[in-house]
Order: structure tokens, then C-alpha cells, then sequence
């Protein structure tokens, strides 16, 4: 912390076991407290205040105008008509000043007292002014060690499985999604599409959730190529835009090393960020062809698309159930393409609603677990050999041929570069994906940390339950 | 308020219901030939009537992208002005958005930068979210000792194992799925319903002229 900013409140005392006096902060009855103390004013009073210079000169001519209209020496005629475009309407009350401020005033209910001993409690109670009083938290000291002890837990646990292979925690997904699941409609629309047909794809999740959603990303991509679908991507996330391009790039590397083409603005398309979020997302829903015409890097794409109707497909790959929402109310009832969505455990809940076909979203896949057997299933169709991609391939090892210009001067011979191996093209590439392996250590990785935090919830809960209990006893004998 | 002001009032009020009802029935009306089959040209007059709401969302979506500008040009401008009172943490973003910026044009729009620093961090501070909502999960009992408490760790409990894709959880993974499709689902369903009424409420206010927070 700046050592120009007061030290106001360790946010330790929150999880702090008793208050000063040795009982527990919750425990203690109102009643016992003067209102004084218990009072909202009480609270702001002991708050210190941040220096002055802190403060952006904006704030502090704001402050100045604040101060010498609230001084009672000014022209006590003028405080009615401080209400600024409705003084006609409403008239200001004269401001009685008092010691403690406005805010003293106030008066609580009983129920508002109830919730400002709930909101000191939340808080660790009153401030102590003395600061020197206030002991300094060490890294061992005894407030803090609980939660060393469970993020210590937490880490073995998550660590466990990719040091030792004895700790295989509970069974992989399935190998396949049933047939009434959402998750296997999203496939089935995928796996319908032909060479050439247009997809479009929401990109809404940024660095926050890539450790999640990077996984389902990955193979939806991966199945669109392999189907021969062309893919054009859009955010109304400025970050999620350039992520999306990093994600299109290793898959791009990965085919091209295995002789393939892959290429950006060929076979797949990265359109610029669309601000404004909802409205942004209205506006591609009404003037699809103008956006569809600049790509990310403000380059014209040359696509002829007019409509959403065009598209064979709408996927989106969402992080926040906001952006969801925004989809399905935005886009979908635009258009007659069918949307499905990928997200991730957050946003599940609330995209729940919107999954039906009459409600906007035909299909849903859910976090790790769900790319997990998403990736076994393209698996199983690559050992079939059912990809349009795979059935056409010495076309796409081929560039389209473009116009020779006849040459104005004969250059010079350069020497021969030494021969390289070409490598033989490798259709499998599109849907190779690396890492199953670390993929299944990742669940295994979940698994155990979520049976730690099991552990942790109902171990913490327990022992607060039962020294709450045994406290209460001895002072209902003392009663 | 002297007259012009009044004048002002009366002119953003009205501007704004014009707009606002113009991009309504716009809305509401375009883009629907069908609505129109009395009429001979009725794809034309159904794209005419869609024009005024698509060019008032497009001017709205320039604008927004405008303000991205001017924000990050007042970021800038206010961690200049604290570099100046010796800020470190001013100069740490005014030398990561330099650094950002030169790494960009020396690279040819290189964006490798995004998933060696911010992935990991944005990755590590979603971590440390679980590790807080399981320490703040253990200590419910600890502020609050009522039924609610313990039911929302029930309900806490029985999601999580529910989750475990253990052979022996069965029956609990059962009952999980329930919590979530029918519970959480009518929750989710209530709040959706909840946010767009409140956005129909929000939006008659502004077009009755109750709510005029767009004059600042």
C-alpha cells in the first residue's frame, strides 16, 4: 500500500475470529452498544479520509464549491435555489448544521440498526484511530493462517494429478453426448454444414476465461475447418478480438505445418470490434453487410454478404451470461440462421432460458468438461474419415492462382536455395488436437479441487457451528 | 434558470421523445414486408421504414467508439498529471501502454504480449476468486448462524458434489441436475423477466421526459 494513503482497515478483520474484547463480533447485542456508536454517522465519522492532493484538480474545485456552499457564512438567501433545474419545482431545505455532520441527523430504525451491526461485522467493526494500536498482520499470525491452510489445500490438491499419476480422481466425461443432450445438437449443426458455407461466430470472452473457454474455442474451430465451413468472427469485446486472433493463429500454424492451407481472409475472417455492446450487436444484426466488410485490422474483407440470413450457421462462444442475453435478443430474432452457444459453468444458469429452439439458442456446450467430449466425438469422425475436408484435400493443399503480370525487367539469377523436404499433407490436422492427455489431467486437476473445497466448506462450517454452540450454553447457564 | 436554460430543458426533452419514438416505431415496424401487403412496393416501404432506426443505431455505435477514445485519452491525461506528483503505479501504466504500443508497430501487429501477460494474470486472478469463495463459503457460520445459512450451504454442498464425477455420487448428481433446471433455472427466468421489465420501465421514463439522465 502507497504509504501516502492512511491505514484505514485491514480487510483481515473480516475473517478475524473474535473482536478485541474476545467475543465473537456477531454476538454481541445491540443493545449493549450506544446508538451513538451503532449509528451510520458513527461508522462514516471513524473513516479516515483520504489526503486532499490525492483528489484530481476537478474534485477538488468540485470540494471547494462544495465547502463554500455549504459555509454558513454565505448569503443564506441563495441555499434554496441550489437545486439546479427544478427550483421552481422542489425547494431545498435550509441545511442544519450540526457537530457531526449532515449525516448525524439521521435517525435508524431498528431494523437499520440491525443491518449497520450486520454491515460492522461485514467490516471488522470501528475503525481505531490510534493506528499504532492496531497490530500489524504478519504473514503467520494467527488471523491469517486459516486461509494459507486452505489455499495450501487447495494447491496440493490441484497439483496432485500432474505429479503423480496415482491420484486418476473419478471418470472421464463421456465419450459422447446423448441424443436429447443440447450439447449434441451444437455438434450435429456443425457436422451438417457443407464445404463453403459461412459461419458466423461470437467471440465474447477475453483473458479471463481463455483457461476455460480456449478448450471448447479450439475444437468448435477446428470442426468448422474440418467441415469446409468459413468462419467469420466478431466480438463487441475489444480484447476478446485480439484474442480470438491469437486463437486462430495456432490453429492456423498447426495445420499449415502439417502441409495444409489455412489463411485469413480466405478461409476464415476476423471482423472488427463492435462497440456498444447490445447496440452494437443490433447494429450487426441490421447492417451486417458494412460490418462484414472490414476486418479487425480495418482492411477490406471483399465478402458480398448482405444479410444474416446468409449465414449457415451462428456459434457463439460466451463468457458472460450478459453477453448470451444480448445474443439471443439482439441477433437471433433477426435472423433466420439457427444460433448455438458455448460458455462457461458461470454463465450457465442464465443462459439456460434462452436454450430452446424457439427461445433463440439451439444448442448449448458448457466449460471443460463438455470440450472434453466434443473432442473425443471429432475423434471418433476423423477415425471414420467423414470430414468434407478430408474427402477433398488436394484441393485445398492448392492456392487459388492469381493473375501474372508480365515482368518489365529481367532480373538477376539468384542462387538455388538447398531443397527442403515438403511435407506431406496431413489431413488429420484440422481436428489433431494436442494434449489429450493434459486435458484429462486438467478434470482430474477439478475433481480433486473441487473435493478440497468440499472439504473446506463443511470442515470450516462445522467448526463454527459447534464453537457457536458450545459458547451459547455456558451463557444460557449463567442465565 | 434564466430562459435559455428553460429553452435547453424543453429542447433535449423534445429532441429525446422525437428520437426516441422515431427508433421505436422504427423497431417496431421495419423490415416486416408483411405488415405492408396492402401496399404495392411493400419490401420498399418496409426497408424505408427500418432506415431511421438502422442510422440511429449506427450513429450511436460511432459514438461509442469515440468515447473508447476519449476514455483512454483521459486515462493518459489523468496518470500523466499524477506522474507528475511521482505516482510509481502512474508510471508503471504510462510505460506499459508505451511498451504495448512500440511491441505492436516493431512486431507487425504481433499480439503475443496478450497471452504472455495478461492470460496469465487474468487467469490467476479468477483463481484466487475460487480460493475466496471457498475460504468465504467455510466461514458462513461464522457471521450467521440462521436457516438460510444453512440451507445455502446445503445448496452450496450438494451443487459441488454434484459436480464430482464420482461413481458413489449418483443419486446426489440426480438431484444436483434438479437444483439446477428447476430452481436456478425459475430464479434465472425471474430475474431475465426482472431486467426487462425494469428496461421497458427505464425506457418509457425517458421517452415521457420523467427520466432526463441523458443531459448529465
Amino acid at each position: 500500500m502507497s504509504s501516502d494513503f492512511r491505514r484505514r482497515d485491514d480487510d483481515d478483520d473480516f475473517f478475524a475470529d473474535q473482536s478485541a474484547d474476545g467475543r465473537a463480533g456477531s454476538s454481541r447485542p445491540a443493545s449493549e452498544r450506544s446508538s451513538d456508536e451503532s449509528s451510520l454517522a458513527a461508522i462514516i465519522r471513524q473513516q479516515g479520509d483520504r489526503p486532499i492532493e490525492e483528489l484530481d484538480s476537478r474534485l477538488q474545485a468540485l470540494r471547494a464549491k462544495a465547502l463554500s456552499a455549504a459555509d454558513p457564512e454565505t448569503d443564506s438567501a441563495a441555499a434554496p435555489q441550489t437545486l439546479y433545474d427544478v427550483d421552481d419545482v422542489l425547494v431545498a431545505p435550509e441545511i442544519v448544521h450540526k457537530p457531526g455532520g449532515v449525516i448525524s441527523a439521521a435517525a435508524l430504525s431498528k431494523a437499520q440498526k440491525k443491518q449497520v451491526e450486520l454491515l460492522k461485522d461485514i467490516v471488522g467493526g470501528p475503525l481505531e484511530t490510534d493506528s499504532s494500536a492496531v497490530p500489524r498482520r504478519t504473514l503467520l499470525s494467527a488471523p491469517t493462517w486459516p486461509r494459507l491452510l486452505a489455499a495450501l489445500v487447495i494447491f496440493l490438491a490441484v497439483s496432485l494429478p500432474f505429479v503423480s499419476s496415482d491420484f486418476d480422481a473419478g471418470d472421464l466425461p463421456p465419450p459422447a453426448f446423448g441424443d436429447d443432450d443440447p450439447a449434441y445438437h451444437v455438434f450435429t449443426s456443425i457436422e451438417g454444414l457443407a464445404e463453403g458455407d459461412w459461419v458466423l461466430v461470437g467471440f465474447e470472452y477475453g483473458p479471463t476465461a481463455a483457461g476455460e473457454l480456449d478448450a471448447l474455442a479450439n475444437v468448435l474451430l477446428r470442426h468448422l475447418f474440418a467441415q469446409g465451413a468459413k468462419p467469420i468472427v466478431v466480438s463487441s469485446n475489444p480484447v476478446a478480438v485480439v484474442h480470438a486472433r491469437n486463437v486462430l493463429n495456432d490453429i492456423r500454424r498447426s495445420v499449415q505445418s502439417a502441409g495444409l492451407r489455412l489463411e485469413a481472409g480466405q478461409d476464415y475472417y476476423l471482423l472488427r470490434y463492435l462497440t456498444g455492446g447490445a447496440l452494437g450487436l443490433r447494429d450487426l444484426s441490421q447492417n451486417f453487410d458494412s460490418i462484414a466488410n472490414v476486418s479487425a485490422k480495418g482492411h477490406l474483407t471483399g465478402l458480398n454478404l448482405t444479410s444474416l440470413d446468409e449465414m449457415d450457421l451462428m456459434l457463439l462462444i460466451a463468457e458472460r451470461a450478459e453477453d448470451i442475453r444480448n445474443w439471443a435478443e439482439q441477433v437471433a430474432p433477426a435472423t433466420n440462421t439457427e444460433l448455438v452457444a458455448a460458455a462457461g459453468y458461470a454463465a450457465q444458469p442464465l443462459a439456460e432460458p434462452y436454450v430452446s429452439q424457439s427461445a433463440g439458442i439451439a444448442g448449448l456446450l458448457v466449460g471443460i468438461r463438455d470440450a472434453y467430449t466434443y473432442g473425443e466425438m471429432l475423434q471418433e469422425r476423423l477415425s471414420q474419415g467423414t470430414f468434407a475436408v478430408l474427402n477433398v484435400l488436394p484441393s485445398i493443399g492448392t492456392p487459388p492462382p492469381t493473375v501474372t503480370l508480365p515482368p518489365n525487367t529481367t532480373p538477376q539469377p539468384t542462387a538455388t536455395a538447398q531443397p527442403t523436404a515438403t511435407a506431406t499433407p496431413n489431413p488429420a490436422a484440422y481436428v489433431q488436437l494436442r494434449d489429450r492427455r493434459q486435458e484429462a489431467l486438467r478434470l482430474d486437476a477439478m475433481t480433486l479441487g473441487t473435493m478440497a473445497a468440499v472439504l473446506i466448506i463443511l470442515f470450516g462450517n462445522l467448526y463454527f457451528g459447534l464453537r457457536a454452540l458450545l459458547r451459547r450454553r455456558p451463557e444460557s447457564k449463567s442465565q | 434558470m434564466s430562459r435559455g436554460q428553460r429553452l435547453g430543458v424543453v429542447l433535449a426533452a423534445v429532441i429525446a421523445f422525437a428520437v426516441g419514438m422515431t427508433a421505436l416505431f422504427s423497431l417496431l415496424l421495419g423490415d416486416n414486408p408483411e405488415l405492408y401487403g396492402f401496399i404495392a412496393n411493400a419490401e420498399t416501404v418496409a426497408v424505408l421504414v427500418a432506415l431511421p432506426a438502422s442510422v440511429l443505431v449506427r450513429l450511436v455505435t460511432i459514438t461509442i467508439a469515440f468515447t473508447v477514445i476519449i476514455g483512454m485519452s483521459n486515462l493518459l491525461y489523468v496518470h500523466l498529471g499524477r506522474l507528475a506528483r511521482r505516482r510509481f503505479y502512474s508510471l508503471v501504466l504510462i510505460l506499459s501502454f508505451a511498451g504495448t504500443i512500440y511491441w505492436y508497430a516493431a512486431n507487425r501487429g504481433d499480439t503475443s504480449l496478450l497471452e504472455a501477460v495478461q492470460v496469465p494474470i487474468e487467469s490467476s486472478l479468477a483463481s484466487l476468486l475460487f480460493l475466496s469463495l471457498v475460504y468465504g463459503g467455510a466461514t458462513v457460520l461464522r457471521k450467521r448462524r440462521d436457516g438460510w445459512s444453512l440451507l445455502f450451504i446445503a445448496v452450496v454442498l450438494a451443487v459441488l458434489l454434484g459436480t464430482l464425477p464420482l461413481a458413489n455420487l449418483a443419486p446426489l448428481r440426480q438431484w444436483s441436475n434438479w437444483l439446477m433446471t428447476v430452481p436456478v433455472s425459475a430464479g434465472a427466468r425471474g430475474m431475465l423477466l426482472g431486467i426487462a421489465l425494469a428496461t421497458v420501465v427505464t425506457g418509457l421514463r425517458v421517452l415521457l421526459g420523467q427520466d432526463r439522465s441523458y443531459r448529465g
